[in-house]
């Protein structure tokens, strides 16, 4: 048995040894990136596991259950109609407007609810990062990953809705799915970031659905940026195509939408723009390990 | 011992933890932010623990037990030094829930794949998961219905069914009852034989002897000795008897504050009740110290009926408790709470002891606060009634503090909202006025509109007022010639026990009680100190809470002397 403390003469570097010798991994501090993407993979079954537990539980109390997540897209295609398409008639310049909106309301809703609650994600799951130790990225790329799946009705919406206003099937249409996970990829790095900031400061959280909205009236979701563009500066239009939530928009439409031909290089920016957002949410994520769910 | 080197699991060397805490605001002046504060909770911290040992931890409240357990786990990275371990540590809190809103059948496993498994492998132990935890049908319901007791043995099931290479467990045996705490032993044995290491705190020396081979002793973060069970446990005891004797002996006396402090919560509830409420009680209410909001929720109802509210360990009643029952000569004790809240071993300890048990049954805490709200006594037509979330000490502790100027009652809610039988309590009580002590992320605007129709002046949300606020608003109503004694209490969410104690005294006699925050006296109550200027003043719970500074400081408010004010100078 242990007597009284003989570990106490035990300098850091004895410890070390002593770790070493018996294989024993360190929990200070958090890994090297290398290390912590490793866990993180080894723990995929676990993402795939709470990302499926988190979207069954988005409409459990609901009584229509799943079928919500095509209704609520299905009503606000239909408000959104009636207010930008008759009222306001900001369709000038499109001539499928009804297709061009269904697509922009679907997509645009999948990236409010991945950010809004990918910001969420570590303060509303307070009880798992305190029982429990793991790569606390996991509890982002859930979150984007249940949305995915939550989604899956509205993108069926899209497929069925699109074809009965009258768009031909052409073999673009394959790249629906590629403009869906490029979106993803995106959507990911940016709620890990959010993750991250409203685990520092929740008075922050009050942002983010400021941020959305902005991004909802501004990424051309019922209205076609390139027709106002021509209204500003190049580099202003630029930015108003190129910027994310746009292109996200600008993919799906390319795919679904004969009018918006298909152009490499907005696929060529979106992959960049997912790459890019993945890497930089990734590494900030990683840099704040330690301090999730803490006080 | 053998020749063999044994071989460790856990290692940790020269740890410092120390907590950046953002102080609340609403205590600052001019609205200016609070400064940040840094606690050092756990103070260069060394040893090796070895395959096939059990631990146990021991020391008073706040030294710093369970944050050196949270840096063993791996769930806080120590300031300075290091922690090595063979696997991933799992731990086993008190407040055992995973993700509320899922079913306990998802929480498997989301929690074992969290711990390593993979979804083969928790399809094999599934079953036996379920059995172990007893929970029968219920495991495909969320586990927002579950009663805590229920969610414990869930936890427990999950964290050991993958026969971790380390367990820390936190105080979480003392839930459930009996048959389950006998099982989870057994399992416990079953993995130290798998030369599995096992960490436990406990309030109970008993528990530790019976179940560890080694402790360790904490004391203001440092650990003080290291060494065979029995050992370590006669030297705590000793020295723990020792400050019982003398009242806190390397504390300077302070001539006019006085200081009520017990070793642990329980020592402090009864010393307090001692000190507070002389001469005998007809109806003592017994509340779980392991489920303060409930404890806090009680005690308007009880300061009704002129019961004192005593603390005990959820899992059997504390001697030091079952001495001021004996003191105070009630005719009948209430447990607040059903076998999963309150053991029967608490029950049979106060049979034993020679008085009458009566329960307030609840599976849960929430069903428990509406049983004790539908016996109550009050003629119809309460002032207030404030809802407050099950799980929010500090909202309870807001809401007792606001309901102390008025005839109020405080009912606790689930995060799903009220039920039919809140609905029910409400009408019996048939409020003026109802008050949910939440924001609107915790219940939402829909909860409270619902609510406006069962008061007839309507519901409305109680929001920001910390507990220092609340406490300095509700002493408002003190007419400061009539004021003699005022009670101090540590408002910070680790010290709720202390303030659960002062406010049901404080209730009982009828004097103002104050909070303050460990190491200053903020505004909100440094002016109602300087407006009551009482002659004598009693602060609750231990240097710890409390420190001997503030209480210095607190000498400067007794009648008629110019307060000395430095700390509040000191904002960052």
């Amino acid at each position: 048995m242990s007597s009284a403390t003989p570990e106490a003469a035990l300098s850091l570097e004895d410890a070390r040894a002593l770790a070493r010798r018996h294989g024993l991994a360190s929990l200070s501090g958090r890994p090297g990136l290398r290390g912590y993407l490793a866990e993180l993979w080894r723990r995929r079954q676990f993402v795939v596991t709470l990302s499926a537990a988190q979207s069954a539980a988005q409409y459990e109390k609901h009584r229509l259950g799943q079928l919500w997540s095509l209704l609520n897209p299905m009503l606000l295609i239909v408000s959104y109609f009636l207010v930008f398409g008759l009222l306001l008639r900001t369709n000038r310049g499109v001539e499928n407007f009804i297709a061009f909106l269904s697509i922009g309301v679907v997509l645009f809703g999948v990236t409010a609810s991945v950010i809004s609650s990918g910001a969420k994600a570590i303060t509303n799951n307070l009880g798992l990062v305190r029982a429990l130790r793991f790569p606390r990225a996991a509890l982002p790329v859930s979150v984007a990953l249940s949305q995915l799946y939550t989604s899956w009705p509205a993108f069926a919406l899209l497929v069925v809705l699109t074809p009965l206003t009258g768009e031909p099937f052409t073999w673009h249409w394959l790249l629906f799915p590629l403009a869906v996970a490029l979106q993803f990829v995106q959507l990911t790095g940016i709620a890990l970031v959010a993750a991250r900031v409203v685990n520092a400061s929740r008075d922050l959280a009050n942002f983010i659905p400021l941020i959305v909205r902005l991004m909802r009236y501004t990424s051309g979701v019922f209205f076609s940026i390139s027709v106002f563009a021509d209204r500003f500066p190049p580099l202003v239009g630029d930015v108003l195509l190129n910027q994310p939530f746009a292109l996200q928009l600008e993919l799906g439409r390319q795919a679904l939408l004969a009018e918006h031909p298909l152009a490499l290089h907005s696929w060529l920016m979106g992959l960049g723009w997912a790459v890019g957002l993945l890497a930089l949410g990734v590494v900030v994520f990683w840099r704040g390990e330690g301090t999730y769910g803490r006080g | 011992m053998a020749a063999a080197e044994p071989r460790p699991s856990v290692i940790v060397s020269h740890v410092d933890i120390v907590y950046t805490v953002f102080a609340k605001g609403g205590s600052g002046r001019s609205g200016g932010r609070r400064g940040v504060r840094e606690v050092h909770a756990v103070k260069d911290v060394s040893f090796v623990a070895n395959h096939g040992e059990s631990i146990g931890i021991i020391g008073r409240n706040g030294s710093g037990k369970s944050t050196l357990l949270r840096a063993v786990a791996g769930l806080v990275p120590p300031t300075r030094g290091e922690v090595w371990a063979d696997g991933t540590p799992s731990l086993l809190g008190v407040n055992a829930v995973l993700v509320r809103q899922l079913s306990g059948a998802r929480n498997i496993y989301i929690g074992a794949q969290a711990l390593g498994l993979s979804k083969a492998q928790v399809d094999d132990i599934y079953d036996e998961i379920v059995e172990f935890s007893g929970i029968g049908d219920a495991i495909h319901y969320p586990m927002s219905t579950y009663s805590s007791g229920m969610a414990a043995r869930l936890r427990f099931a999950i964290s050991t069914a993958a026969v971790p290479p380390v367990l820390v467990i936190d105080e979480a045996l003392a839930t459930g009852d009996a048959h389950f705490r006998a099982k989870s032993q057994e399992r416990i044995e079953a993995l130290r034989d798998q030369a599995g290491t096992v960490f436990l705190v406990s309030h109970s020396a008993a528990t530790i002897r019976a179940m560890c081979d080694r402790a360790m002793w904490l004391d203001g973060g440092t650990l003080l000795m290291d060494g065979p069970v029995d050992d370590v446990v006669d030297a705590y005891a000793a020295a723990a008897e020792r400050s019982l004797g003398k009242a806190a002996p390397r504390e300077p006396e302070v001539p006019g504050v006085e200081r009520w402090a017990g070793d642990t919560r329980y020592h402090t509830s009864a010393l307090v009740s001692r000190q507070g409420t002389p001469g005998r009680r007809d109806t003592v209410l017994l509340a779980s110290g392991a489920d303060l909001p409930l404890a806090l929720s009680a005690v308007p109802a009880a300061a009704r009926v002129g019961a004192p509210v005593l603390l005990t360990s959820p899992g059997r009643l504390m001697p030091v408790t079952r001495k001021e029952l004996t003191r105070l000569e009630a005719r009948r004790v209430l447990l607040l709470g059903g076998t999963d809240v309150l053991a029967e071993d608490v029950a049979d300890g106060v049979r034993e002891a020679g008085f009458e048990v009566e329960r307030v049954d609840g599976e849960d805490t929430v069903t428990t606060s509406l049983a004790l709200h539908a016996t109550d006594e009050g003629e119809a037509g309460v002032d207030a009634v404030y809802l407050v979330p099950g799980e929010d000490a500090q909202a309870a502790l807001t809401a007792v503090l606001t309901a102390q100027e008025e005839d109020g009652r405080v009912l606790l809610v689930d995060p799903e909202g009220p039920t039919a039988r809140h609905e029910e309590v409400l009408r019996r009580l048939a409020p003026r006025r109802l008050v949910v002590v939440a924001d609107d992320r915790t219940l939402s605007d829909d909860v409270v509109e619902a609510l406006a129709g069962l008061a007839a002046g309507g519901a409305e949300r109680l929001l920001a007022p910390t507990p220092v606020q609340a406490a300095a608003d509700a002493a408002a109503r003190f007419d400061p010639a009539r004021v003699g004694e005022v009670f101090v209490a540590s408002g910070a969410a680790e010290s709720v026990s202390d303030a659960v104690a002062g406010a049901a005294v404080a209730d009982l006699a009828d004097a103002p009680l104050l909070l303050v925050d460990r190491d200053e006296v903020p505004a909100a109550t440094h002016t109602e100190l300087e407006r009551l200027r009482p002659s004598h003043v009693v602060v609750l719970g231990g240097p710890m809470a409390v420190t001997p500074s503030v209480r210095q400081a607190l000498a400067g408010y007794l009648g008629g002397e110019e307060p000395e004010r430095t700390e509040d100078d000191l904002d960052l």
